[in-house]
């Protein structure tokens, strides 16, 4: 069964890819000067805040929107100008944007009649007065059995989506952009309307899905924990750009820009000016910004940060801590949830290790490596 | 406390329940009695009469030809002023993309007919057919056409009434379907797109038309519903005329009822037209149970 | 040049839409010697106001837009007074009977108004209440869809705000009147023109119910100006038709959306 879902053979030009690709709409430039390259048997997430650029940049790709400048390229083939069919992109919707009238079988059907029956075989009936659409109608209908099959819903194939769950309206979009055998699949967001149960267990369903297909997959996300869990290569867009496309370590670990390192991590990162403060954490400190990680501040009584407690507040497992810094600067600093807190308005000092330092441009917010 | 909520209910709803029983349910009651019998508006007594209304309603000349009329009028009026509405509002809804002000005006103009007092519209009709001094035979004589008498040819006046019946409803249904073009997601089209179905009209019969299916069928049933009620044009233009070749169901009724006083025959009338509306309800009911709502 | 086929064929469609208005402005503005030429146009040579004039002071037009007020707002008051505290009770008490008294509301918007004229008539001819305002008027107070309309409106009110009026010592009626009313105005306002518009424009129940055109509402009177003038002064025929049909065409115009929700979106015509 795996056979008609294996991709094309593997090559070195990248499956999908976008060069210098710009979106302007009016005035406002949504996407500027975008690239990022997607190769075969990936997993890329496309993580940014909401107004980001993000989902123009999918649009973009499935050819839904045309780039104001820059290509599209698909295999090293120039797509820019082919329509969404033409270019063979599976897209799953966010809202799975199921054919309500339709029943799962011929929602799932879909793409491949119209892609090998034409209008007037795709006609009630037709398949009684050609032999050719009668078999055509047989391929179809195989192909679309063993994908739901694969997909688990082999038993639900004459229902309509509004007879269906959440979970199981998932897994036909699913379905129905799997059964072309795509040679890029895009998520647009698509655990977003799952409760957080349902979540967990889909991501797993993602990634098997993506590990069993050997496709390219490309996920649109807003959400960190999607991205961190389930993709190779994250791409972190800011305002239009790609601040940052490395593995998911090297995002947390390694931020290139400040605006970055606020972004990633449960808990934001704090960030010191240029000035005795942040000198004393690291002498880079007198000119740049030096970054430290709440979950890397830890109270020690010789410690160089001196803080003063606002508020602690307890999760379980762990403690946030409120601060104020001696420059008054607001801090945050998690401990461990069974440590004991002196009261509020104490003062307390902190240090951090070295390695865990991040070191920015003042100006730029470039990041800047610094010895351990 | 009991007593005195109870009290309070009744108060509230007392006056509406009463209007209701008097200008509705009574009435309609008394129109399924009336049926049965041969009162006339005035006389001192009535009798029992059985089928005998019905029978010179579907039996004689005159009530099958009021019956035939209506069928045909409503036969025209609903696919010509369904079809247009639905034309219109796709085009309108395209322009809105491209010229929002030009389409909004548009709109509007297609739905003047629907506000406008239809009766001061007949009459403006009335002059625009007018044979002699009437605009529309000025220009078919301008460019060599027939000049007919649009309102008293026996063999055209219907056709005349249907198209102005088209003309005062096709802006109604347009903006029906407006609403209902503006509530498919614009996901289903990115959808159809990546499907495939690249063509104005792959995309329409795979999304617009589907998802169009509760508003048709309602855009139906109310323009068939106002279709069969058809009275101010034959009213206004024609009195049923000329030879009863523009006779309508509740133009009978009224004449019958009204101008010949033949209460039981036009109760007999009142209640073929009453259950033929009632047929158009639950079909539309029965419709919607079983094919438009997709669940 | 899709999109130029398109704006032409819409406008084309809207030209014809219009031309009875066109036409119906146009004569009410031409002196009586253009109107009764072989030359016919489509605009006036020399508009004069003249015929409007003579529509408002030697006819009785003025009378007949009184009429259509007093009517249209006579019916409308009465209907808003006897269906808001039926449609509050229905939306937010508890009450023997409430279920069957909101089956009977769907039942009645089964029967249109075409469906009761004869035993109405019959019974207003035996109170010798033919040929008055009353006759105009009262058949109908009681609307089913009124009734519904402003059921389902009021049912969006939360619960909440109705209890905290009841703590606060607020009597039902008070509430239906001073709470429940004004938060549904939006739908008071969709039925008040839907209502307005279908009795200003109705032309089935004057018919029947008035003889004396001294009573005549708008649709009413222009039949009784036009077979009075039998074809002689279509100048000033127009000029009344134009004068009957502006208060609703301005009102429309004015307020596009609410007319158009308020007509469009009960799906009940007439």
């Amino acid at each position: 069964m795996n056979d008609i879902l294996q991709s094309a053979p593997h090559t070195d030009l990248p499956a999908l890819s976008l060069r210098g690709v710009s979106k302007r709409f009016g005035e406002a430039e949504v996407v500027s000067d975008f690239s990022l390259d997607l190769y075969a048997g990936e997993f890329v997430a496309l993580l940014g805040a909401s107004g980001s650029g993000k989902s123009t940049t999918l649009r973009m790709l499935a050819g839904l929107e045309r780039p104001s400048s820059g290509q599209v390229l698909m295999g090293g083939v120039d797509v820019t100008d082919l329509r969404p069919a033409a270019r063979n992109i599976a897209l799953m919707f966010q809202s799975y944007a199921l054919y309500p009238h339709l029943t799962v079988r011929q929602n799932i059907a879909t793409p491949l009649r119209q892609a090998l029956l034409s209008a007037a075989a795709r006609l009630p009936g037709a398949a009684l007065l050609s032999a050719k659409t009668r078999e055509t109608e047989a391929a179809i209908n195989s192909r679309t059995q063993s994908v739901a099959q694969m997909l688990r819903l082999d038993g639900l194939l004459d229902r309509k989506p509004g007879q269906l769950s959440g979970g199981q309206q998932q897994r036909v979009a699913l379905a129905r952009a799997l059964v072309r055998d795509p040679s890029a699949f895009l998520l647009d967001e698509p655990l977003s309307n799952l409760d957080t149960a349902l979540r967990h267990t889909t991501r797993e369903e993602i990634r098997d899905l993506h590990r069993r297909t050997g496709h390219a997959f490309l996920l649109v996300t807003h959400d960190q924990a999607d991205a961190l869990s389930m993709a190779d290569r994250i791409a972190v867009m800011i305002a239009g750009r790609v601040a940052q496309c490395a593995p998911a370590a090297d995002i947390y670990h390694r931020p290139a820009t400040r605006e970055v390192a606020r972004f990633i991590g449960a808990h934001r990162m704090n960030i010191f000016s240029p000035g005795p403060e942040a000198a004393s954490l690291h002498p880079r400190g007198a000119q740049d910004d030096i970054g430290i990680r709440p979950e890397a501040l830890h109270i020690d009584p010789k410690g160089p940060l001196s803080a003063t407690l606002q508020c602690a507040a307890f999760h379980g497992e762990e403690t946030l801590l409120h601060l104020r810094s001696d420059s008054g600067a607001e801090l945050l600093a998690v401990t461990d949830g069974s440590a004991p807190l002196p009261p509020q308005g104490s003062k307390m000092r902190f240090a951090a290790p070295a390695a865990r330092l991040h070191c920015f441009d003042a100006a730029t917010g470039i990041r800047k490596e610094i010895a351990a | 406390m009991r007593p005195r909520e109870s009290l309070t209910s009744l108060v509230l709803t007392a006056p509406a329940t009463l209007a209701l029983v008097i200008f509705v349910f009574l009435p309609v009651a008394v129109v399924f009695l009336l049926a049965f019998t041969n009162y006339q508006i005035g006389a001192p007594g009535l009798g029992w009469v059985g089928l005998d209304n019905f029978e010179q309603l579907f039996g004689s000349r005159l009530g099958r030809n009021a019956l035939l009329n209506t069928l045909t009028y409503v036969a025209i009026v609903i696919p010509a002023s369904v079809g247009l509405g639905l034309l219109v509002a796709l085009g309108l809804h395209a322009l809105a993309r491209s010229m929002p002000r030009l389409s909004d005006v548009l709109k509007a103009v297609y739905f003047l007919p629907v506000a406008a007092t239809l009766v001061a519209m007949a009459v403006s009709w009335q002059m625009l057919l007018h044979p002699s001094l009437g605009l529309i035979n000025t220009w078919s004589s301008a460019l060599g056409l027939p000049a007919p008498l649009w309102l008293s040819d026996r063999g055209l006046v219907l056709y005349t009434l249907s198209a102005i019946g088209i003309w005062q409803s096709v802006g109604y249904n347009m903006v029906l379907f407006l609403a209902g073009l503006a509530a498919i997601p614009p996901a289903l089209y990115d959808a159809a797109e990546v499907d495939g179905a690249t063509g104005g009209w792959s995309r329409f019969w795979l999304v617009t038309w589907p998802m169009l299916g509760p508003t048709t069928l309602f855009v139906l049933v109310v323009t068939a519903a106002s279709a069969f009620r058809v009275f101010e044009t034959v009213a206004t233009l024609t009195k049923g005329g000329p030879a009863f070749a523009s006779d309508t169901i509740v133009y009978a009724l009224y004449r019958e009822g009204f101008v010949y006083f033949k209460a039981g025959y036009a109760s007999a009338i009142t209640v073929v037209f009453f259950l033929a509306l009632l047929l158009l309800t639950a079909l539309q009911v029965w419709v919607i149970e079983r094919k438009v709502h997709y669940r | 040049m899709k999109r130029m086929i398109l704006l032409g064929l819409l406008a084309l469609g809207a030209i014809m839409v219009l031309l009875p208005f066109i036409w119906m402005v146009s004569v009410s503005l031409k002196p009586q010697a253009e109107i009764f030429t072989a030359s016919v146009t489509l605009l006036p040579r020399a508009p004069t106001l003249a015929n409007y004039w003579q529509a408002i002071t030697q006819t009785e037009i003025p009378r007949y837009l009184l009429n259509g007020v007093i009517v249209t707002g006579g019916i409308l008051v009465l209907q808003l007074l006897v269906s808001v505290p039926c449609a509050y009770a229905l939306a937010h008490r508890e009450f023997r009977g409430r279920g069957l008294l909101f089956a009977a509301i769907l039942a009645a918007l089964l029967a249109p108004f075409h469906v009761t004229a004869i035993p109405i008539f019959l019974g207003l001819a035996q109170l010798g209440w033919l040929n008055t305002y009353t006759a105009l008027i009262l058949p109908f107070t009681a609307t089913a869809f009124g009734l519904f309309l402003l059921r389902q409106a009021f049912a969006r009110i939360p619960a909440e705000l109705i209890d905290a009026a009841r703590v606060d010592g607020m009597g039902e009626m008070a509430i239906a009147w001073r709470i429940a009313f004004p938060l549904a105005m939006p739908t008071v306002i969709a039925f008040a023109i839907f209502s307005v518009t279908a009795h200003w424009n109705d032309l089935f129940w004057p018919m029947i119910a008035t003889t004396d055109p001294q009573l005549a509402t708008p649709p009413r009177g222009i039949l009784f100006f036009r077979d009075a003038e039998s074809g002689d002064a279509p100048g000033p025929l127009m000029a009344g038709a134009v004068l009957v049909t502006a208060p609703l065409v301005l009102a429309f115009l004015l307020s596009q959306r609410r007319f158009t929700q308020g007509l469009a979106n009960t799906g009940l015509k007439g």
